[in-house]
């Protein structure tokens, strides 16, 4: 009989939304499934690649093998290692330190929660929290500061100037936090860091992004691991609130695998790596290794590879407690983009962790290695957009030509669909921002390349983080893509009519350009958003809808606060009653 | 977006329209060519067979031997010959053989310039009337025969007379002129043959390389008279002058 929704009195804080969120899994029997159905499909298809009957002529089978298997290798690796992250990397000591965190004795004076004392171990300990900023709208500054000062449990904030700006310097006055400007202006934010670790000297500190808005539990969440002497930092995923456009939900969905699935496997090869912001360091490991490696564009890879090697462990916990700010235009992206793929080139071919020289278990070695090459698979997408031209023009296939179309769709899909039909399980639903972003973000993983070989520190020629620069100015190489698409599919298609019969390179052809096509249109919707302003404010809109949703979603588990106020309400009863 | 960089872009732009362009053009040159799937370069033979029957008595030239037009190939005895002559049917002498109608005794000659690639009587056989004892592979004219596999559009653009250009088995190539085609079908397919000459096979040089049944590829030009016809030529030309062909 089916049951309509009723109207009695909700039972607790939860809405059958909110709790159906709080109860799933995220590593269910059928996503566990599909990942091995699709690592079945990967293989098939490396074998069908290589089958030697099937080879087609050598420049475009080379291009599509090379291609190909750097895509296979690292699909399959990882699936490995979002199958090595269905354990929680929550333990017993984890969970009891949990409930010890806030310093019993003291409890009576309730009130203001971010001034309860926190201990570990059955000593107190201190915390910082750094907030790294270098020219950010004031407003953004403000927000993240003023969540920071309502975390729960005792802590101090600072904010740590790069920017030299006396508006944010009042602002730490008006909000009361410390406020620190450094002099020199080395080693960027790991630099920033630095010099304020010679000023902040508690335990552990926080280091937060000027646009990431903490939630409330964020030391409640993540101390409780530095139980265990040998956690380094814990690092928490980096949730975006301005999904308001393809482009940041492009960007944002892209980072969605890594920090759902990817970085909770990688701590059980203790390789899970700090990616910046909204994490927890202890004070002690970085002592240890000397302060952030500085001199380098992932200074956060750098610090947990240096710290992996000195034997410290790190932890990633997929909990969202910070809220911030995916790009969400196409030279944001881009910038972003190329900083990062340039520091994972860098490790490759500066400390590459499959040399013997590096102190790393093998473990950790592959992990770092599939990091440090992660960024091909970037670069890939612009190889096999020119496979069809070269079938179009010169009349050279990949394929031989005896490979019937069924058998070719059966192995192909077999890999693609499947990859495509895991995500839309893992995000809950079909992303087509990140496949267009993916394929069309090749120029900006070349570039990163070559920067990294030749060690040139070449960005685009783009002045000044808040004003408004054309997209046009990063898009140089997908407009000419573009343009040498339309025409190859042009081309294609008279040749097709020629030969009188369709062929699958023109069908690529069109369907690429279309690709390329809807980021140029993005792009002029962006030119025109800029124009009437409407950007900023559609994305301030879009985050502080998010941040109050996450800071409204009920727990599914009791936090430590929750247990003083059990607590608190059960002496004050007591009272009553006496 | 500043003027600078826009004009970077413009010249992007046109720099890759200008490089399809001349991918077009390259196209457009191979869609009016169309390559062999199998050639062989044929020289003419002639076949030598007993005019009447009798027994070899000798035996001139040797499996491979050079003649020239006029030598002597073997002799043959004729006992059927001489009764002839007795009832008045003698046959003449002619290039290809010297009778004697009263002893009976055929003298064969060859005709004209070649090789002896095929002997299959030796001095003391029988021969009956008819049958085949030398074949002469002449040395000119070679001809070349293709076979392409032609859609009906692209067998109606290939005409006679259009250049090919066959590439002999020592990298060499030589230019030569379709001289007739025919169409079979093996297996489903359609299978152009085309017999294609070429002065230019006769060079002496050109002996061992293009003897009979060598395996050569061609390539025809089909007829274009599409637009980009003319463009396609002037490339090609101007490919050609430079030296790139």
């Amino acid at each position: 009989m089916p049951r309509s929704a009723h109207d009695l009195a909700s039972v607790d804080r939860f809405t059958p939304v909110s709790r159906r969120a709080a109860a799933t899994d995220r590593f269910s029997p059928v996503m566990i499934l599909l990942t091995l159905l699709a690592t079945v499909g990967c293989l098939a298809y490396g074998v069908f690649l290589l089958q030697p009957s099937h080879r087609g002529d050598l420049i475009p089978w080379l291009l599509v093998i090379v291609s190909e298997a750097i895509l296979v290798l690292h699909a399959l690796c990882a699936m490995w290692t979002v199958l090595a992250g269905t354990r929680d990397v929550r333990d017993h000591e984890y969970w009891r330190a949990r409930d010890d965190l806030y310093l019993l004795s003291r409890l009576s004076q309730r009130g203001d929660p971010s001034r309860w004392p926190l201990q570990l171990n059955g000593r107190r300990v201190d915390v910082d929290v750094l907030i790294t900023v270098f020219g950010e709208p004031l407003e953004v500054v403000r927000r993240t500061a003023t969540a920071a000062m309502a975390i729960r449990g005792r802590h101090e904030v600072w904010i740590l100037d790069d920017g030299r700006s006396d508006e944010v310097r009042a602002l730490a006055a008006q909000i009361g936090c410390r406020y620190v400007r450094r002099l020199s202006g080395g080693g960027a934010k790991a630099g920033n860091v630095n010099h304020a670790l010679t000023l902040a000297k508690s335990e552990f500190f926080v280091i937060l992004d000027a646009d990431f808005v903490p939630l409330p539990g964020l030391l409640e969440e993540t101390l409780p691991f530095f139980t265990n002497e040998t956690v380094a930092f814990v690092q928490t995923p980096q949730t975006y609130g301005n999904l308001h456009n393809v482009i940041s939900r492009g960007a944002g969905y892209m980072q969605a695998m890594f920090y759902r699935f990817i970085q909770p496997g990688r701590n059980h090869f203790n390789a899970a790596f700090c990616v910046g912001t909204n994490v927890v360091f202890r004070r002690r490991a970085i002592d240890d290794i000397g302060g952030m490696v500085t001199d380098s564009k992932s200074e956060d890879v750098w610090t947990s590879l240096t710290l992996h090697e000195r034997g410290w462990r790190s932890i990633f916990l997929p909990t969202t407690l910070a809220i911030g700010d995916a790009p969400d235009t196409i030279v944001a992206y881009s910038k972003q983009q190329l900083r990062w793929a340039t520091g994972g080139f860098e490790i490759l071919l500066q400390a590459n962790p499959l040399s013997p020289r590096r102190r790393l278990s093998l473990d950790q070695r592959l992990m770092y290695f599939i990091t440090a090459t992660h960024y091909l698979t970037g670069i890939v997408p612009g190889v096999l957009l020119m496979v069809p031209a070269l079938e179009v023009f010169f009349d050279l296939r990949p394929v031989s030509m005896d490979v019937g179309w069924g058998t070719w769709v059966v192995f192909y899909g077999g890999f693609y669909v499947l990859q495509i039909v895991l995500a839309f399980f893992t995000l809950g639903s079909f992303r087509w921002e990140v496949l267009t972003l993916a394929a069309c973000s090749f120029p900006i993983y070349t570039k990163a390349l070559v920067n990294a070989v030749t060690g040139r520190d070449q960005a685009w020629s783009v002045t000044g983080a808040q004003k408004q620069v054309s997209p046009f100015t990063v898009m140089g190489p997908q407009v000419c893509m573009l343009v040498f698409l339309l025409c190859t599919t042009a081309v294609g298609i008279w040749r097709d009519t020629m030969l009188g019969r369709p062929s699958i390179a023109t069908l690529w052809c069109a369907v690429n350009s279309a690709v390329l096509l809807i980021l140029v249109v993005v792009a002029l919707g962006e030119i025109r958003a800029a124009r009437t302003g409407s950007l900023a404010a559609r994305a301030d809109r879009a985050k502080v809808l998010a941040t109050s949703a996450a800071l409204a979603a009920p727990m599914p588990l009791s936090t430590p606060a929750d247990a003083v106020a059990a607590r608190h309400a059960r002496t004050r009863l007591m009272r009553t009653t006496s | 977006m500043t003027w600078i960089a826009r004009l970077r872009l413009l010249t992007s732009v046109l720099l890759v329209l200008a490089l399809t362009a001349g991918l077009t053009l390259v196209f457009n040159q191979r869609q009016r060519q169309s390559a062999s799937v199998s050639a062989a370069i044929v020289q003419p033979r002639y076949a030598i067979a007993a005019v009447a029957p009798g027994v070899v008595i000798d035996m001139a030239v040797a499996l491979g031997d050079e003649v020239s037009a006029g030598d002597v190939l073997f002799t043959m005895a004729s006992v059927e010959l001489q009764q002839d002559a007795v009832h008045g049917l003698a046959a003449s002498s002619n290039d290809a053989m010297d009778i004697d109608p009263v002893t009976g005794v055929i003298v064969y000659r060859a005709t004209a310039d070649g090789r002896v690639t095929e002997l299959s009587a030796t001095p003391g056989n029988y021969l009956g009337a008819g049958a085949a004892v030398a074949t002469i592979v002449r040395s000119s004219p070679r001809a070349v025969e293709a076979q392409f596999l032609l859609t009906s559009r692209d067998y109606g653009r290939l005409e006679e007379g259009a250049r090919a250009e066959i590439l002999l088995p020592d990298d060499r190539t030589v230019v030569g002129d379709v001289v007739s085609a025919s169409v079979v079908t093996e297996n489903g397919k359609a299978v152009t043959r085309a017999l294609i000459t070429s002065e230019e096979l006769e060079g002496e040089d050109l002996d061992l390389i293009a003897t009979d049944g060598a395996p050569v590829s061609v390539r025809v030009e089909l007829t274009d008279d599409g637009v980009l016809a003319g463009p396609t030529d002037a490339l090609m030309d101007f490919l050609r002058s430079v030296g790139l062909r």
